[in-house]
């Protein structure tokens, strides 16, 4: 019992100290937090779909949150892995109104997976503006519209032109002209970008025989154990069936490090990452290259709507700047080269990326057709906005499901 | 008819264990008061957070409910997963089809959900008796199959038009969605279904000859016979019980908290379930409160990041310290040295 009483004393102790501690600490960062404009601070929330350094879709948002701060100052709240498996019985609206209550002025809600837990929330709290990012409910054309959410705006980029210069990247270092796409689940919107990656591996293929284009889908955006396929299987299974490239299209890097462990065992195996700039960097040596999403312009312009009191329901589609597609303050869409390009690969995607970039080159044109035979687009038409949108099957040619 | 040696016994052991929690705490450098002042804002902080709680409540409450008939009857029912996913599949089953868009779903979900998770519970109940498959190994593989079963349904044929994602079905139509009164949607037929499934289950258990069977028969086995029943079959009447009750809570979870079906639907209640009736020793008072408690944790502890900025995964040490903390007081027996201590100062 001695033991017991020196215990009860020593924790006494320490939490008096350790409360003491955390006083000093916020009281300091609240004097950080005060801002110029106005007399609260700007307080922003960012809900993300997966962890917030998954070195992937969900890291990019937390970036993008990230760059506000530092532009117009204020505070990121941020609750990741907002899914129902990592998180049971959390729904997206009870996390808006979580956040709301902690004085989050605007939130971000970052996946299509969260559209019901978005329109509850953007129904319960109509002060509220609340940006989802991928979705499609202020596309006054869209299937999806709702006209009544006024505070609900969507932000996406045009990753069309980024998974067109991935499938010609990896088109031009296939050696066999076999292409693994390791898909999440199956939409409109990943149906859409396994096309364009298609499109554009067809564009550059310049070997013998036919592009043979492998779609599988793991079943969601990232791997849920016991739910989803395991990526890291998927990837072996596209390399042991003969595939030499791999088109990742997941949120997570598990393709780059399966490629970087084939690579390392002696195989001539090569990929291409996805949404995260720095991806390339789990697999430096095997890695073409990645296309990203730079969400962090747009974010602001959206939290400087709200700022100044000007925020209005938009659908934003932003593609990106084409005279610098890798800077930071202006380019949403961006391509960052790997280095297991070779000069001349990497010059002939360069000339791939300038002929898009001219508009000399236009992918969605017909003649096309889905893969159940039916015309997509006749010959010399050009796809319309919605088209490329609502993409209801893959392309003739690609091997996979479409639903 | 209340057991109050038995209440102080668990409050000094509450009290205790708590106190561990905070030392844990303090160990990462983590301020225990701000912790537990936000869990308990972020659960009981205000009405619609209450309700939440509740939400999270009712299932395992339910789990818990279901798990002491079986324990009852010495089985370790660890397919409770799968009667809870199958109950929700039952109900999803209603809210789909043309009875989803009328007002009388939610009652038929629950029918329906008693149904199928009674069925789930069945199985493995039979493979004990008729098989001579050990419970826990049927119960395991059953949740395997049941949650097969669910990703098949949701990525197959009942997935969303064009859509072949893991990520839910469609959310049911509000016909179908848990009856709800006042503002802030409190769940008042849950509430209901909870208190009167409790008291019945009290009155079964301590007052009739199925309660005293069902004890005998986990007690034991082989004693049974002398009695002159099968403890086969009161075995058989356990998981049957226990599938039902947990089969509600499923419906809980599919018409009550997601409003659709999601691959992991049954939130891991079911697991959390077997540690609360092992911590209150099948006692019903207990599990009842504990189970409340454990929700509390778990809503408020999921805003834990939001408010203060932690990791998540927090909330798992609390639990985790909880449980194994009450197990081993349980085992140490502190909490009578320490009322007899208290005594003798009184007394004095």
């Amino acid at each position: 019992m001695k033991l017991f009483h020196k215990l009860i004393l020593a924790s006494i102790i320490g939490i008096f100290i350790i409360s003491c501690g955390n006083t000093d600490d916020t009281e300091s960062s609240s004097m950080d937090m005060s801002m110029d404009h106005g007399s609260t601070p700007f307080k922003f929330g960012m809900i993300l779909v997966g962890p917030k350094d998954d070195k992937g879709w969900s890291q990019a948002h937390y970036e993008g949150g990230q760059y506000i701060e530092d532009k117009l100052g204020g505070e990121m709240i941020v609750a990741d892995m907002i899914n129902p498996a990592d998180s049971p019985n959390l729904t997206v609206d009870q996390v808006i109104s979580d956040m709301i209550d902690e004085g989050a002025q605007m939130i971000f809600a970052t996946s299509d997976d969260m559209k019901d837990g978005v329109l509850a929330g953007a129904e319960q709290f109509p002060d509220v503006p609340i940006i989802w990012a991928s979705g499609d409910s202020a596309k006054s054309d869209g299937k999806g519209y709702r006209s009544d959410l006024s505070n609900l705006g969507n932000i996406m980029g045009k990753m069309e032109y980024g998974k067109m210069i991935a499938g010609c990247a990896a088109a031009l270092k296939s050696s066999n002209g076999h292409i693994g796409f390791l898909g999440p689940l199956i939409n409109d919107e990943t149906r859409r970008l396994a096309n364009v990656a298609y499109l554009g591996a067809s564009h550059c293929w310049q070997g013998d025989g036919e592009l043979k284009f492998d779609v599988v889908w793991i079943g969601f955006w990232f791997h849920i154990p016991g739910v989803t396929s395991d990526p890291t299987q998927v990837a072996n299974e596209f390399f042991d069936s003969g595939a030499d490239v791999i088109i990742s299209h997941i949120d997570t890097p598990e393709g780059l490090v399966v490629t970087g462990q084939r690579a390392s065992e002696g195989q001539d195996v090569y990929v291409v990452g996805y949404d995260y700039e720095d991806s390339c960097a789990t697999a430096p040596d095997v890695c073409l290259g990645v296309p990203y999403f730079n969400w962090g312009p747009e974010y602001l312009n959206a939290a400087m709507d709200v700022v100044h009191n000007e925020f209005s329901s938009k659908f934003i589609w932003q593609g990106p700047n084409w005279d610098n597609m890798n800077d930071v303050d202006s380019s949403m869409i961006g391509y960052k080269i790997g280095e297991a390009m070779s000069t001349s690969e990497t010059t002939k995607l360069e000339s791939f990326m300038d002929e898009l970039a001219s508009g000399k080159i236009e992918l969605f044109k017909g003649p096309l057709n889905f893969q159940d035979g039916t015309t997509y687009l006749s010959d010399g038409k050009e796809a319309t906005d919605n088209e490329i949108w609502y993409t209801p099957q893959l392309l003739e040619g690609m091997v996979g499901d479409s639903q | 008819m209340f057991d109050f040696d038995n209440l102080k016994i668990n409050s000094i052991r509450l009290l205790l264990t708590l106190f561990i929690i905070f030392f844990t705490l303090i160990l990462f450098g983590i301020s225990p008061f701000e912790v537990f002042q936000s869990i308990i804002y972020g659960s009981l902080g205000s009405e619609s957070k209450f309700i939440r709680t509740l939400i999270v409540w009712a299932p395992i409450s339910l789990a818990s409910l279901a798990l002491i008939y079986t324990f009852s009857a010495g089985m370790w029912n660890i397919g409770i997963e799968g009667q809870i996913i199958m109950g929700a599949v039952g109900a999803t089953f209603i809210a789909r089809s043309f009875l989803g868009d009328y007002l009388i779903s939610p009652y038929i979900q629950i029918l329906f959900a008693v149904l199928f998770g009674g069925l789930w519970g069945l199985l493995s109940a039979l493979l004990k008796v008729k098989g001579n498959v050990h419970e826990i190994f049927s119960g395991l593989g059953l949740d395997f199959v049941a949650s097969g079963i669910v990703i098949f349904l949701i990525i197959g044929p009942w997935k969303r038009d064009g859509i072949a994602s893991t990520g839910g079905t469609d959310l049911f139509h509000k016909a179908s969605w848990i009856p709800t009164i006042g503002n802030h949607n409190f769940p008042l037929m849950l509430i209901v279904i909870i208190l009167f499934l409790y008291l019945l289950s009290y009155v079964v258990l301590n007052f009739t000859s199925l309660g005293i069977r069902l004890k005998s028969t986990g007690i034991n086995v082989l004693a049974t016979e002398r009695f002159y029943f099968k403890s086969d079959r009161y075995i058989v009447f356990s998981y049957l019980i226990a599938g039902s009750i947990a089969g509600i809570a499923g419906f809980s979870q599919a018409s009550g908290a997601y409003h659709k079906l999601v691959p992991s639907i049954s939130g891991g209640f079911g697991f959390l379930a077997i540690l609360i009736v092992l911590i209150s020793s099948r006692n019903i008072y207990f599990s009842f409160i504990l189970s409340f408690l454990f929700s509390i944790l778990i809503v408020g502890g999921s805003q834990l990041q939001i408010r203060l900025g932690l990791d998540n995964t927090i909330i798992g040490i609390i639990q985790a310290t909880f449980v194994l903390s009450w197990l081993v007081l349980q085992r140490i027996k502190v909490e009578n040295m320490i009322l007899q201590k208290i005594s003798r100062v009184f007394s004095k």
